[in-house]
């Protein structure tokens, strides 16, 4: 039993990476994840996403903060049992087979399941060379090494990227049922949301190496307001909108759309409508300097610094 | 949606292998390096074949001798014990070069990254990547050494101290592989590149028997000898002269003269006019050659024990 008595998988708390004489890969990064989620991690190409899965799964260790997957910090015995990484490069062994792969995750592996591992191979023969195999292949053969492990948490790091759309909707149920069957924390990173959207029900966004959102989707989306309303002069934010949160806002002839977070009641004769979140993330994306929006664990207490600083 | 981490799983459980079987990270290391592993054991045992063969053909010509002893039969220099003895040598070389690809393949093909995210401890990995290799290192090596120190007491020619056969020999050419694999694998897993691994373990394989060669003579006491100029210091058969030099009249060691020692043939006279009355050697006799070998092994072991706690350091810190 990997289990905590707070049910969080996974918590990370100041956490940073920096590799050598480069600019941080990650920074002040801090979250909390419930168990039982499924998580998507998004955010642009060199956001930090892979070394933040790298630092959960113990690969790598942080040069600050910490991580803790169900309440023991990452590299103590336990957690290396009840974590399960998609390595974003599917490490293999070339000149070994696909049943070989298979006893090495049944040797390696005391909760080995042979029948999920067997059922995310698909139709690949398990007499075939990993060198003879196609990207999408050793996709499957690296995410089977994964599912047989039957991990608590798993950490998927851009699992669909070589699979065509139909191997992508299998292994999509695959890795769904097995997180529905077992209860199991899934997060799994991508730039592409909308494969995400669907299937997730929490989201941390990152974007230059820290964490810009975090929290349950319908929350997050339901913090967000999508205005639109008049505006007289096209090279200024509307005066009305001061008292709200502005994630980011255009202008179209004579009309402003703005994604804001509302902060009082919204101005009048402008129109509300609740965003996608696909229309939030974007946002988020294009604005660097947009106040990050962080839920914490149990929905209940939001931290947003611009409120908190209208507030006071 | 549960909030709890769930527990273990009733999951189909794979029987387990039989116990005859090699299972867990020890299976996976053999599956990795199998066909180096073969390779080594049939070259071992066409080796030991050969030098069984040898023994019994040249014993049944001289009979039985004592190694070392004065009065044995001198055996004609042997071009196939020498071939044995050469190639027993060079294990530790080629067992240095293996062993820095052992870490340095993982690195840079990444699949460290795919055993560490197994249920296993780096640390086991290590210990699998390691042990297993050096057991292969010791069963292939081992009828090797036994069968070329069962033959050196054929041929009393031979010098036990010399590099070639005093580490082809006993102990010591198994103990030298078995260092050779552990500063290969050092060398590979500090530098994580496949030619600059190579040549490192080469070259700290190389520098660890010239330094291990250079040491023990003198962690045993030596004797002390002095001669006439003439005939120098009788040292035993089978000795170790570990050093050699002229005395003088005052006692003091010695150099010979530079003027002397261009001659073509010693010249005593040229050696006495320049003052010298003498000369000295100091040695270590056959009898000591047991216990060199097992110093040696010492130094080995102990050795192999530092570079795997080296290996182990590194590899746990992510």
């Amino acid at each position: 039993m990997t289990g905590n008595e707070s049910g969080i998988a996974l918590e990370c708390v100041g956490l940073g990476k920096r590799y050598r004489r480069r600019r941080p890969a990650l920074s002040e990064c801090g979250f909390r994840l419930p168990a039982g989620r499924i998580c998507a991690l998004v955010g642009p190409n060199g956001a930090g996403k892979s070394t933040l899965l790298a630092l959960a799964s113990g690969l790598l260790a942080p040069t600050e903060g910490h991580v803790e997957v169900f309440g023991a910090r990452v590299g103590h015995p336990r957690t290396a049992r009840s974590v399960g990484f998609l390595d974003q490069d599917r490490p293999l062994f070339p000149h070994l087979s696909v049943a070989d792969h298979l006893r090495l995750g049944r040797e390696l592996n005391p909760r080995w399941n042979q029948t999920v591992a067997e059922q995310a191979i698909g139709p690949i023969p398990l007499t075939a060379r990993v060198a003879t195999l196609s990207g999408g292949e050793r996709t499957r053969l690296a995410l089977a090494l994964v599912l047989g492990k039957q991990p608590d948490l798993l950490l998927l790091d851009e699992p669909m990227a070589d699979l065509d759309p139909l191997a992508r909707h299998e292994m999509t149920s695959v890795i769904m049922a097995d997180a529905a069957e077992r209860g199991s924390t899934v997060v799994i990173s991508s730039h592409i949301l909308a494969e995400l959207e669907s299937v997730c029900d929490h989201l941390v966004m990152l974007d230059s190496g820290r964490v810009r959102l975090a929290g349950e989707i319908d929350e997050l989306v339901a913090l967000h307001t999508v205005v639109t309303g008049a505006c007289d002069d096209g090279t200024e934010l509307p005066q009305e909108l001061r008292w709200h949160t502005v994630i980011g806002a255009r202008t179209t002839g004579r009309a402003t759309t703005a994604l804001i977070r509302p902060g009082a009641l919204l101005p009048h004769g402008w129109v509300a409508a609740t965003p996608t979140l696909e229309e939030v993330v974007l946002e988020y994306m294009r604005n660097p300097l947009a106040p990050p929006l962080l839920t914490e664990a149990d929905g209940l207490d939001v931290r947003d610094p611009n409120r908190e600083t209208a507030v006071r | 949606m549960s909030t709890l981490a769930p527990g273990v799983p009733e999951t189909a459980r794979v029987s387990g292998p039989s116990r005859c079987k090699p299972s867990g990270l020890t299976w996976l290391v053999w599956r990795q390096h199998r066909a180096l592993f073969r390779l080594g054991i049939v070259c071992s045992l066409a080796m030991t074949g050969f030098l069984v063969y040898w023994h019994a053909s040249n014993q049944a010509t001289i009979g039985d001798s004592t190694f070392g002893g004065s009065g044995t039969v001198g055996l004609p220099p042997d071009v196939g014990l020498s071939a044995a003895a050469f190639m027993v040598w060079m294990v530790p070389l080629l067992v240095g070069v293996a062993g820095a690809q052992l870490f340095e393949r993982e690195f840079t093909a990444g699949t460290f990254r795919l055993v560490c995210a197994q249920s296993m401890s780096r640390g086991a990995w290590v210990r699998a990547k390691l042990l297993v290799p050096a057991a292969v290192v010791i069963l292939c090596v081992t009828p090797c050494a036994a069968a070329l120190t069962w033959d050196y007491r054929l041929d009393p020619s031979r010098q036990w101290y010399s590099i070639g056969g005093f580490d082809t020999i006993g102990p010591v050419a198994v103990a030298f592989p078995l260092v050779a694999l552990f500063l290969g694998a050092a060398a590979g897993l500090t530098w994580r590149s496949g030619g600059p691994a190579k040549g490192l373990a080469l070259a700290l394989v190389l520098a660890f028997k010239a330094g291990v060669f250079w040491t023990l003579p003198r962690l045993l006491p030596t004797t002390y000898i002095t001669g006439d100029l003439s005939n120098g210091p009788q040292t035993p058969s089978k000795a170790w002269v570990v050093e050699s030099g002229y005395v003088n009249a005052a006692g003091h060691h010695v150099a010979a003269p530079a003027n002397c020692l261009s001659n073509a043939f010693p010249d005593v006279s040229c050696e006495a006019k320049s003052g010298l009355t003498g000369q000295y050697a100091t040695y270590l006799p056959y009898s000591d050659l047991q216990s060199l070998q097992w110093i040696a092994t010492g130094i080995c072991v102990i050795a192999c024990a530092a570079l795997a706690y080296y290996c182990l350091r590194l590899v746990r810190r992510p």
